[in-house]
C-alpha cells in the first residue's frame, strides 16, 4: 500500500548558517510551498517532514532540523548534529560575510559529527535578488569543490532550485547508502528504515539489535 | 488597559508600596537614567573595543527587530517608527548590560513589553526587570538552561511519572528538546498572545513558587501527551507533536491544570532536595498555612552529596 507514511527510508538532515540567511524560508518553502517575507527568528530548534522519491520507487522521508543562527546551547547543538546524515550548509548570496563563515560552520558540523559519516551540501540562497548580489555562483562553486561537497544556489521566494537542492542531497546519500559507504546503525538515527521495508533484509541491523538485549539480562549490568 | 499600569510593578519598576508621587518620582529618575545609558552608550565608538562590540550587536539587533512581531498592529508596515524604538531599546539594554549583550530571542521578549508600555523608557527599564529580575527567564547561557530543565526533569518525575518514565527510556528523550523554546520564549510561539501573556503575568507573581513556568510545562504534557505515552512515540515525534500543537492549544486549561499541579506539589509530604529551591523568592506565602515538607537527598555522586545541605536524609 503507498500511502504518504510509506517510505523506505528516513534521513535527518540538519540546516546551519549565519542568521537571517534563509534558513528557515528555505525549509517552508520546501516542505510548505509558501514564503513569508519576515519569519520570527528561529528559537530553540524546529523541525519539518517531507518525502521525496530518490529514484523511482524509492522514498526517503527527509527529516529537516531547523537551527538558530546564534545558537546559545552547544550541549543540545551536538546532539542535533551527531545525529545527522546530511548538512546544508546555507550563506546568503546578497551578504558576503556570511560567506565568508561557512568555513567554520562546515568545520563546527565536521567535528561535531564524527565519527559518522556525513554529506554536506553549500546552498546559496536569495538569488531572486540578483541585483543586490555580493557572492559570485563562481565563488561558491571555487568553495564547494574545494572542499569536495555539491553546491546549488536557490531562491525560496520564487521557489527557484528549492527542490533540486533536497533532491540533490537525498540522493547523494541514497547512494552512498546503496555503496555501503554509510550504514544503518542502531544507536544513530541518521539513516532509519522506513515502515515499508520492515519485511525486507534492510531492517536486519535493527533486529540484531534487537537480539542482542536479551544476553545482556545474565551480566552484571542490570 | 489595566496591565500598562500593573506590569511596572511586576516588573520591578516600582515596589509594591509606593505612592503615586513616590513612583512619578522613580519615573523621572529612571527616565534620566535611561539618557545616560544612551549618552554613554553613543560616546563608546571612541574605544576600538567598544565599537567593535556595539557593532556586532548592532548587526544581529538590526536582523531581528525587523522580523519580530511583524504582523502585530504596533509593529506592522515599513518604516514603522515602533521598530526603531525596539532596537534603540536592545542597543541600550547591551550597553547596560554587556556580559547579557544581545542573544536571539530577547526581541520576542521585548515585543510585547513594548506593546503594552508603549513609552521607551519605562518599557526599557520593565525589560531590565524581566532579564534581571524574573527567574523565568532563561538567560541564554547553558548552565542556566540546564539548571532550568533539571528542575523542570524533577518536577516531571513528581508529577508525571509515567510520562518521564517514557522520556527516560528513549535515547536524548530527557533533554526535553519540545519544551526549550517554551522556556526561551516563555511560551509566547505556542499559544496566543493574549493567552501567552496571561501566563506571564501568572509567572511574575511569584505565587507560591518563583518557577511557576515549570508548572505550565507540565501542564502541558499532561494535558496534550497523553498520545505520547499511549502510542509510545520517539524523541523526534514529541518534538514534532508539541511543535504542532503550537497556537492550537488552550491556555485557559493549561493553566487551570498548571495551578492543580501547583495545587498537589504543595501538598506533597516529601519533596527531594533538588526541589526545594524552587520557591525562594516567593517567600514565606509557600507552605505557610500548611505543612512543610520534609527534604529526602537524591543526590547520586560523592561531589553533589558533598554540597547537598540535606545530604544523608534519604526518603
Amino acid at each position: 500500500m503507498d500511502n504518504m507514511y510509506s517510505y523506505d527510508y528516513q534521513f535527518r538532515l540538519i540546516v546551519v548558517g549565519d542568521s537571517t540567511v534563509g534558513k528557515s524560508s528555505l525549509l517552508r518553502s520546501f516542505c510548505d510551498g509558501v514564503f513569508s517575507q519576515d519569519p520570527d527568528p528561529t528559537v530553540g530548534v524546529d523541525f519539518n517532514v517531507r518525502i521525496v522519491e530518490v529514484k523511482p520507487g524509492v522514498k526517503v522521508k527527509l527529516q529537516l532540523w531547523d537551527t538558530a543562527g546564534q545558537e546559545r546551547f552547544r550541549s543540545i547543538t551536538r546532539a542535533y548534529y551527531r545525529n545527522s546524515v546530511g548538512v546544508l550548509l546555507i550563506y546568503d548570496t546578497t551578504n558576503y560575510v556570511s560567506f565568508t563563515h561557512v568555513t567554520s560552520w562546515l568545520n563546527e558540523a565536521r567535528a561535531q559529527i564524527q565519527p559518522y559519516h556525513s554529506v554536506f551540501l553549500l546552498v546559496g540562497t536569495k538569488i531572486d535578488r540578483e541585483s543586490e548580489r555580493q557572492v559570485t555562483t563562481e565563488e561558491g562553486k571555487a568553495f564547494a569543490d574545494f572542499h569536495n561537497i555539491s553546491f546549488i544556489e536557490t531562491s525560496s521566494k520564487s521557489s527557484l532550485y528549492v527542490q533540486e537542492a533536497f533532491t540533490m542531497i537525498a540522493r547523494e546519500i541514497y547512494d552512498m547508502l546503496t555503496e555501503g559507504r554509510i550504514h544503518v546503525q542502531s544507536g544513530w538515527d541518521g539513516v532509519k528504515t522506513g515502515p515499508k521495508s520492515a519485511n525486507s533484509n534492510q531492517s536486519q541491523p535493527i533486529e540484531i539489535a534487537q537480539n542482542v538485549q536479551p544476553r545482556r539480562n545474565g551480566c552484571c549490568s542490570s | 488597559s489595566v496591565a500598562k499600569e500593573v506590569w511596572p510593578f511586576l516588573l520591578h519598576l516600582y515596589p509594591f508600596d509606593s505612592t503615586f508621587d513616590q513612583r512619578e518620582q522613580i519615573r523621572h529618575n529612571k527616565f534620566l537614567h535611561y539618557q545616560k545609558i544612551r549618552a554613554r552608550r553613543e560616546t563608546a565608538v571612541d574605544d576600538p573595543e567598544q565599537a567593535q562590540f556595539f557593532h556586532d550587536v548592532e548587526a544581529i539587533i538590526e536582523k531581528d527587530v525587523v522580523r519580530t512581531d511583524r504582523s502585530h498592529p504596533y509593529f506592522k508596515g515599513d518604516d514603522n517608527p515602533n521598530l526603531r524604538v525596539m532596537k534603540e531599546i536592545l542597543l541600550n539594554y547591551a550597553a547596560y548590560c554587556p556580559t547579557m549583550g544581545y542573544t536571539q530571542g530577547m526581541s520576542d521578549l521585548l515585543a510585547p513589553i513594548l506593546t503594552i508600555i508603549q513609552h521607551e523608557s519605562d518599557a526599557f527599564w520593565c525589560f531590565v526587570g524581566l532579564m534581571n529580575r524574573t527567574i523565568f527567564i532563561s538567560t541564554p547561557t547553558d548552565d542556566v538552561m540546564e539548571k532550568q530543565l533539571r528542575y523542570l526533569r524533577e518536577l516531571l518525575l513528581l508529577m508525571s511519572p509515567a510520562f518521564y518514565e517514557h522520556c527516560a527510556k528513549l535515547s536524548d528523550g530527557l533533554d526535553l528538546l519540545f519544551a526549550h523554546r517554551w522556556i526561551l520564549l516563555c511560551f509566547k510561539r505556542e499559544f496566543p498572545e493574549r493567552e501567552a501573556l496571561r501566563m506571564w503575568e501568572a509567572c511574575w507573581s511569584h505565587y507560591q513558587t518563583d518557577y511557576f513556568h515549570l508548572f505550565i510545562c507540565i501542564s502541558i504534557m499532561a494535558v496534550y501527551g497523553e498520545d505520547i505515552v499511549q502510542q509510545n512515540l520517539g524523541t523526534d515525534d514529541m518534538l514534532l507533536h508539541f511543535n504542532s500543537l503550537a497556537m492550537h492549544m488552550s491556555g485557559s486549561i493549561v493553566l487551570k491544570k498548571a495551578r492543580s499541579l501547583l495545587y498537589k506539589f504543595r501538598l506533597l509530604q516529601r519533596i527531594p532536595c533538588c526541589l526545594h529551591d524552587i520557591s525562594v523568592l516567593a517567600g514565606p506565602g509557600n507552605w505557610d498555612s500548611h505543612h512543610v515538607p520534609q527534604v529526602y537527598c537524591i543526590c547520586k555522586t560523592d561531589q553533589e552529596k558533598e554540597r547537598c545541605p540535606f545530604s544523608g536524609i534519604c526518603m
